[in-house]
């Protein structure tokens, strides 16, 4: 093993995570090596001097404020939580329109009702007589059906005779 | 090499989160609580912000335990959702420099984070001492670039291996490695007189 090759595995060597391979070729040369060894002490001493910044523990209430926040986190699952966040959207600004449009109506309802199934009715009708207008034969059959709902002159005198 | 759920015990823990159970949730934060707060505190350097990192982190584990897959170590997997926390709280401190969470409000921000011990207690002088070293440890960490950084709190106080920090970091384990050289070269220098007298102890 080479200098360069010792001190790419330093770390590993320090932190005993090297095979014994490896282990074994690291320490031979470091037998030879002052340069390496040199290098392994100060790896250490830096170790030795890092290791004495600790993290502070978290401070009192810190557990209380987790816990809420999980708790809110384990809440059982709303509408909110299986709709998409556009879904969602779209649904509250669904329901908003329909509120508007209801109170809406109901302040000014409309002053009479459409007579709608009527005019289409008379649309019909209307159209059925332009058909039939066009139709010279089946008018004067018509006529002279009128003619005998309505009774002819002769019918009439007689009625009137009797 | 992928993480072993057979002998990874806290991967057990999780993937009984993933099926709904409560009590593994409450055991798997209490387990990793500290650490994370560490790990983040170390990053960060506020412990305010330390502790939201680490609540915000316990939320995304729990959030997403059903897309969970032991595909790293759980301490790896745990310890990228909190350097992503940790990322997105530095962009925030940033962008809003002058409102550092809560950190103001409370007082305990900037600074405190130290356990500096009492001079009167013992030898005063090498308590004086250990807490200027302190003092300057966590300010070379804190300039170190934000990769470094984190490599080297999880290398150095939580014993990740390279490749497990090459997981947390999205990097190979060759890469760690030169990361984890640079860090500590520069830590080498700009500690000098410390390690002398760390040495010497």
């Amino acid at each position: 093993m080479d200098c360069r090759a010792c001190r790419e595995r330093i770390r590993e060597y320090l932190r005993d995570r090297l095979g014994g391979e490896e282990k074994n070729a690291i320490e031979a040369h470091l037998e030879l090596c002052p340069a390496c060894r040199q290098e392994l002490a100060a790896e250490k001493s830096l170790d030795r001097l890092l290791v004495q910044w600790q993290a502070p523990e978290p401070r009192p209430g810190f557990q209380t404020r987790l816990e809420a926040a999980l708790g809110e986190a384990r809440r059982p699952a709303g509408p909110s939580a299986w709709l998409a966040p556009w879904a969602l959207r779209l649904l509250y600004a669904g329901l908003l329109a329909a509120a508007i449009v209801g109170g809406v109506r109901w302040l000014h309802p409309p002053l009479a009702p459409a007579p709608l199934p009527e005019t289409k009715g008379l649309e019909v009708a209307m159209a059925q007589d332009l058909d039939l207008l066009q139709n010279l034969d089946l008018l004067e059959n018509l006529d002279l059906l009128e003619y005998w709902d309505e009774g002819s002159p002769e019918d009439q005198a007689g009625n009137g005779r009797t | 090499m992928p993480a072993n759920p057979e002998t990874d015990p806290h991967i057990q823990l999780m993937l009984r989160v993933q099926q709904d159970d409560e009590a593994a949730f409450t055991e798997l934060v209490g387990l990793y609580q500290r650490r994370v707060v560490g790990v983040a505190y170390r990053f960060l350097q506020r412990l305010p912000e330390a502790e939201e990192a680490a609540q915000e982190t316990f939320l995304r584990v729990y959030q997403a335990r059903k897309k969970y897959r032991p595909s790293l170590k759980f301490s790896s997997w745990i310890f990228t959702i909190t350097h992503r926390v940790c990322l997105n709280l530095l962009r925030h401190r940033r962008r809003h420099p002058a409102v550092s969470l809560d950190a103001a409000a409370d007082g305990e921000g900037r600074g405190r984070p130290l356990q500096v011990a009492d001079p009167k207690a013992g030898n005063a002088e090498a308590e004086m001492a250990g807490a200027e070293s302190r003092l300057q440890v966590q300010q070379a960490v804190a300039e170190l670039p934000e990769v470094e950084r984190m490599a080297l709190i999880l290398e150095q106080w939580e014993d990740l291996s390279l490749r497990e920090i090459g997981g947390v970091l999205h990097k190979s384990t060759s890469a760690v490695k030169s990361i984890l050289f640079r860090a500590r070269a520069k830590l080498r220098v700009r500690l000098a007189p410390y390690l002398e007298r760390s040495g010497e102890a």
